[in-house]
């Protein structure tokens, strides 16, 4: 029968609940802020505004292609740091594995250098939705298999992301970023426990420029 | 004002990106089109099936894994539990493809297999019931003339259950051709009542020669003081204790490794195959399959003409228990056979791969 795995399963049970504090941990910031109150604007602020989209490549695993919008607002804006709300929508498909559809609220910090580099990290909590690839069969009593159609299974999904990114608004007029960023996420149940996945974004964000906002 | 500088500026980093997203498709895929997967429905749990070879043939032979909590789909890149310990080759399995359709699947809350099946509310019988729809689906889809089923390690109980638990038994033996028994176990303890006297000697001889490192004499004192296993700890416990006496241990750090490589371009999803081995590992589904004994009761129910191929080095499934299989079930002599590998573990090696490849492939033509 068996080898014996503990060490490994001890370590992927820490890694889940860090990933599921650090959403628990991101609802309980986020409210306050989702809750309202003018946003805190500093004047000296870059020439972006404090809404933005984004669309990027959304590689589960790297490789297993999707794709996610999101959009994105600075709560905090300051030089220096921004606290950002956000929420995306997106799906991926790992071929002859699963398709998933989601999506889900999210909190963070980012903080951007004068050059425009910055680095950012996200916790959020979101609805994940999956299917399995392929004809799915049923028993129908009788010994004969059927083709059936599968509706999916619904899911929890906390999430993270560690980003790196270039604001390109803060050298020139051009309210557009690009960014990359390792995102994992947990998937629950997944026979009754919970899954981690990573993946992999590449994308950019465009910025709007708030009503009566300068040029 | 769109300002021309900062496209030039920007003008690198999303090549950049590009050609990550080149690069991950340019990737060779693997499995991603060859053979049918197709999934198979039941009680919560999603399952997948890979068939692979030649399907003209009309002979199928279904793989049973091993774990419980390991993967049929991971067989095809690497052999999961090689009697080497060394996650870094091909299984000798997979050269049945070049003449029969090989079966390859999951079982629920193992390897790839989806949905929200509870390792503590799974049943005996539902790996049984797994199996018959797996067979049901392949005769849908396929033109099956013969079934083969083989029952790898803890695949043996899974085939036994199929074979001889429950009401319906005779009927789904009818399904099936032939069973092929490779280094399979029913139950913990009897394997465990003829590998502790062996591991206890070999554990005396380490710490004799003066290694006596804390595992030794934890084992040592495992097999000497544990007449009989009762919980899946001395269970697990066990199992660490045989892969070092073997010195066969399987690298956690490879196996992670291994999995989350062909995570990347291939049907297996690692992410999945480690939260389902989390999942069975730590539930009560292993307290029972270490203290109930429900199949040691049916096993002489096995009619079939039957292929038993043990190691005689394997203290996972010692060859004591292929002798007990045979001497058990209920086949007629003529139709039985017991092979011993003797240069193996727990999996053919050296040799021994062209011995198993050769008994199966005389034991499938002599009975399809």
């Amino acid at each position: 029968m068996t080898r014996t795995t503990s060490i490994f399963v001890e370590a992927y049970n820490t890694m889940n609940r860090i990933i599921v504090a650090a959403a628990a941990l991101n609802l309980a910031c986020a409210c306050p802020a989702w809750a309202g109150g003018e946003p805190v604007v500093e004047e000296e602020q870059d020439t972006a505004g404090r809404f933005g989209l984004s669309v990027a490549y959304f590689g589960e695993t790297i490789t297993h292609p999707g794709f996610r919008l999101g959009g994105e607002w600075s709560v905090v804006d300051r030089p220096k740091y921004a606290l950002i709300a956000g929420a995306d929508l997106g799906f991926y498909s790992h071929k002859r594995s699963h398709t998933a559809l989601f999506t889900d609220v999210k909190f963070g910090v980012r903080g951007t250098t004068r050059s425009g580099l910055y680095l950012d990290v996200f916790a959020g909590i979101g609805y994940f939705h999956t299917w399995v690839n392929g004809d799915v069969y049923v028993q129908d009593g009788d010994g004969v298999a059927l083709r059936g159609l599968s509706a999916g299974r619904p899911h929890v999904m906390p999430n993270g992301s560690f980003g790196l990114g270039w604001d390109f608004s803060r050298k020139t007029e051009l309210p557009l970023s690009v960014f990359v960023s390792l995102a994992p996420f947990s998937e629950y149940p997944f026979n009754t426990k919970s899954a981690m996945h990573a993946a992999l974004l590449v994308g950019a964000t465009w910025r709007f420029r708030s009503t009566g906002q300068e040029q | 004002m769109i300002d021309n500088n900062a496209f030039k500026k920007m003008r690198l980093t999303p090549l950049f990106a590009l050609l990550v997203v080149m690069m991950a498709w340019a990737l060779p895929g693997c499995g991603y089109s060859d053979g049918d997967l197709f999934w198979v429905s039941r009680n919560n749990a999603e399952m997948p099936v890979w068939v692979r070879g030649n399907t003209d043939s009309g002979v199928f032979v279904i793989l049973n894994h091993g774990g419980p909590g390991s993967s049929g789909l991971f067989e095809v890149y690497m052999e999961a539990a090689p009697g080497n310990g060394e996650v870094d080759h091909v299984s000798p399995l997979r050269q049945l493809e070049e003449d029969y359709a090989v079966v390859y699947w999951d079982q629920r809350h193992s390897g790839n297999a989806q949905g929200n099946a509870d390792p503590d509310e799974t049943t005996w019988e539902d790996f049984g019931a797994d199996l018959e729809l797996v067979i049901d689906t392949l005769n849908s889809r396929h033109d099956v003339e013969s079934v083969f089923v083989i029952g790898q390690s803890w695949g043996h109980a899974v085939g036994t259950i199929y074979l001889t638990l429950g009401d319906d038994w005779q009927r789904r033996q009818d399904k099936v051709d032939g069973y092929i028994i490779y280094k399979g176990n029913i139950t913990a303890n009897m394997p465990y009542e003829f590998a502790a006297p062996r591991g206890l000697e070999l554990a005396q001889e380490q710490i004799d020669s003066g290694d006596d490192s804390a595992m030794w004499q934890d084992c040592a004192v495992l097999w000497r003081d544990t007449e009989s296993l009762s919980v899946a700890q001395d269970y697990m416990e066990h199992q660490m204790c045989v892969d070092h006496a073997m010195d066969a241990v399987v690298s956690t750090g490879q196996r992670i490794l291994t999995s989350l490589a062909f995570s990347f371009r291939s049907a297996h999803n690692g992410w999945y195959h480690s939260a389902n081995n989390s999942a069975t590992l730590g539930s009560t589904f292993m307290d029972r399959v270490v203290t109930e004994e429900p199949l040691l009761e049916t096993a002489h129910r096995i009619e079939l003409p039957t292929l038993l191929l043990y190691g005689a080095l394997d203290l996972t499934a010692p060859s004591e228990v292929g002798q007990w299989h045979y001497d058990t079930i209920g086949t007629p002599a003529a139709d039985k056979k017991l092979v011993i590998l003797e240069q193996s573990r727990h999996g053919a090696e050296g040799n021994d791969i062209e011995v198993l490849q050769q008994e199966l492939s005389e034991f499938i033509e002599t009975y399809l």
